[in-house]
């Protein structure tokens, strides 16, 4: 299968490492030193599941140039999403679907403007990974995809990808509730994502602290508050499973945001705590803790810091 | 009259500066690189209010020039019970210690250590920086209101009056100290938290709709708990305070966004702490105070146990 993966940082580099492995035809889109790294060097990746080197791999700036493809993993980051999407318009053979797996829950909508509804499917992205330099991936947990149809159908096009995923060691689950899953990932990183962020501490420290449980919690609330606004099915006991499984498995680990901001990289607060109050106002709900949280990330933001 | 210095820090430096420059007999308090900077070269203050002393007392054991007819305490609230033990016994009789500390809670703490009596409070309203030891950058407004904890005029308060007014730094002797200590409050909730949380003077965060609204969100959350605890407050006092800052405080680094950027232990536990024991004896709901207070305590313990070599950065990293 011929895949284009836009957007090769260290989510998109790991996937697409291994579907490259396991036999696809991958093109990996990137830019500046990343796509330098990728053209000179291939790909590295220090994995749980294995090591792997990979001396060659196609890559480019312009998606255009090895099209059309049956799949394009859509992995920028959420404030390249307009850019990004209209870089592809075109590249996809018929029936083909970009898929996107980014954080938030707003970038199928803005996919689909481009290329239209019908193209676009969604997944979440459950990778643990750091890239500490271009095209050098460092993999600690999880490793796959769950995904599916926005409107919930199981697919051809779908059962292909399954299948695809299945062979590469990436497939989580084909799920027929994409939207209520993205929201659930939403509720955890706007948790998880913005205290670690703004403390610099890892999960645990966060847990050690009854006072730091009790803001991730409130943070939860308030996204599922949003989120059944706009017609997801949030299960009651979420939260407190969702706590409970970071509590025994990702104690050690921080976040990608954290890991923006140590790097002085544009942090991607928008498409996460921004989204949660987006959906909240429109529903009229109040959100106090995550509105301020997402003020503070506004201006803690490399980016948004004036040149020193 | 003579009068210690508790914490010279930039307030304490600053206060007991002008003191000694009007003809007081001061004694600095201080500790490390900052009790030899003060020995060695005296103190100097650049700035709005610039002053040099080339010589100046300094100690770090306050017993040393005792009696005081006035202690200033000037330490950060977190080292209060410490610094409170060392003064006890170096007052003359009738004489006060003035807590100039952020926060509501200092005055108790110091009354179980030298009795209620002596016990005053004021509000330091100076924009300082401790730049480095004995150097201090005096960047705004400049001077000290003061009273006593039942208020009204007493004949000390009123030869305070005298002594700051000589200094230059009388802000006048406030009739309700609750109030007014609140009011000091109610703008350090806002100011001094978001700053040492996004890294930003106050200009940057008042400029900004969203951060300017936190402040707002933080201030009233105050407000509405110094009303519940018997403060008088008016209604329009945020948005003076706003304005005041929008207009006034636009460089303005709070101290905890100095002590954030320096390393140094952040007070959070006097003022948003504060706020929150108080708003949760009081039944008052302040929940993005309690966020804020979460945040920076834990951000203060992260820098802690990292500088105390316990936790490195941690390595793992998620893909979230």
């Amino acid at each position: 299968m011929k895949i284009l993966v836009m957007g090769a940082g260290t989510m998109g580099a790991y996937y697409g490492a291994r579907l490259q492995q396991a036999g696809e035809d991958v093109v990996f889109c990137a830019r500046g030193a990343t796509l330098q790294a990728l053209q000179q060097h291939g790909l590295e990746i220090k994995s749980i599941n294995g090591d792997l080197t990979l001396p060659t791999v196609v890559a480019t700036d312009d998606p255009a140039t090895h099209k059309p493809y049956d799949l394009i993993l859509f992995c920028v980051k959420s404030y390249h999403t307009d850019e990004a999407a209209r870089q592809i318009a075109g590249c996809l053979r018929p029936g083909g679907a970009v898929l996107t797996l980014q954080n938030g829950v707003e970038n199928e909508a803005a996919i689909a403007r481009v290329i239209g509804d019908d193209a676009v499917m969604s997944g979440n992205a459950r990778v643990f990974a750091d890239m500490p330099e271009p095209a050098r991936i460092v993999h600690t947990g999880m490793g796959y995809i769950e995904f599916g149809e926005i409107d919930g159908r199981i697919s051809d096009r779908a059962r292909e990808y399954e299948a695809v995923f299945k062979r590469a060691g990436i497939l989580g689950k084909l799920v027929t509730n994409i939207r209520d899953l993205r929201w659930e990932k939403l509720m955890s990183n706007s948790a998880f994502n913005s205290i670690t962020t703004l403390t610099g501490r890892n999960l645990g420290e966060i847990y050690d602290d009854p006072d730091g449980i009790r803001m991730l919690r409130v943070m939860m609330e308030e996204t599922v508050a949003a989120a059944r606004a706009e017609g997801a099915n949030i299960a009651s006991d979420r939260i407190e499973w969702l706590l409970d499984f970071v509590n025994r498995n990702l104690r050690e680990s921080n976040s990608s945001t954290l890991q923006d901001l140590r790097r002085g990289r544009r942090l991607e607060y928008d498409a996460i705590t921004g989204a949660v109050l987006r959906a909240a106002r429109r529903h009229g709900i109040d959100v106090p803790v995550t509105e301020s949280v997402n003020a503070l990330l506004r201006l803690l933001d490399p980016a948004a810091a004036p040149p020193p | 009259m003579k009068i210690l210095v508790m914490g010279a820090g930039a307030i304490g430096a600053f206060v007991g500066g002008c003191l000694a420059s009007a003809g007081e007999e001061v004694v600095f308090c201080a500790r490390g690189e900052n009790l030899r900077a003060l020995r060695e070269h005296g103190l100097e203050i650049f700035g709005v209010r610039p002053l040099r002393l080339e010589t100046v007392v300094a100690t770090d054991d306050p017993h040393e020039f005792a009696p005081y007819d006035l202690i200033l305490f000037a330490v950060k609230s977190y080292h209060t019970a410490h610094a409170g033990s060392q003064i006890v016994g170096c007052l003359k009789d009738g004489g006060a210690v003035m807590t100039l500390q952020n926060g509501v809670e200092n005055e108790q703490r110091l009354a179980e250590l030298v009795g209620r009596d002596a016990v005053m409070a004021g509000n330091s309203r100076i924009g300082a920086e401790l730049v480095s030891p004995g150097r201090i950058r005096h960047t705004s407004n400049g001077f000290v209101e003061f009273g006593e904890l039942e208020g009204g005029e007493t004949e000390r308060a009123k030869a305070l009056a005298i002594v700051f007014e000589r200094a230059k730094i009388f802000g006048g002797i406030v009739p309700n100290l609750l109030s007014a200590r609140w009011e000091k409050l109610i703008g350090n909730a806002g100011f001094n938290v978001v700053a040492a949380l996004t890294g930003r003077p106050l200009g940057a965060i008042l400029d900004d709709p969203e951060t300017a609204r936190l402040t707002r969100t933080l201030m009233t959350e105050a407000l509405t708990t110094a009303r519940a605890a018997g403060a008088r407050i008016a209604d329009d006092y945020i948005d003076r305070l706003l304005r005041h800052g929008q207009a006034r405080l636009r460089l303005n680094r709070p101290s905890t966004l100095q002590d954030a950027t320096r390393g140094k232990p952040l007070e959070f536990e006097a003022i948003s702490g504060a706020v929150m024991r108080t708003a949760q004896r009081l039944g008052v709901s302040v929940p993005v105070t309690v966020a804020m207070y979460t945040l920076l305590k834990l951000f203060d313990g992260g820098r802690a146990s990292a500088a105390a070599g316990a936790s490195p950065t941690p390595a793992a990293a998620s893909g979230n």
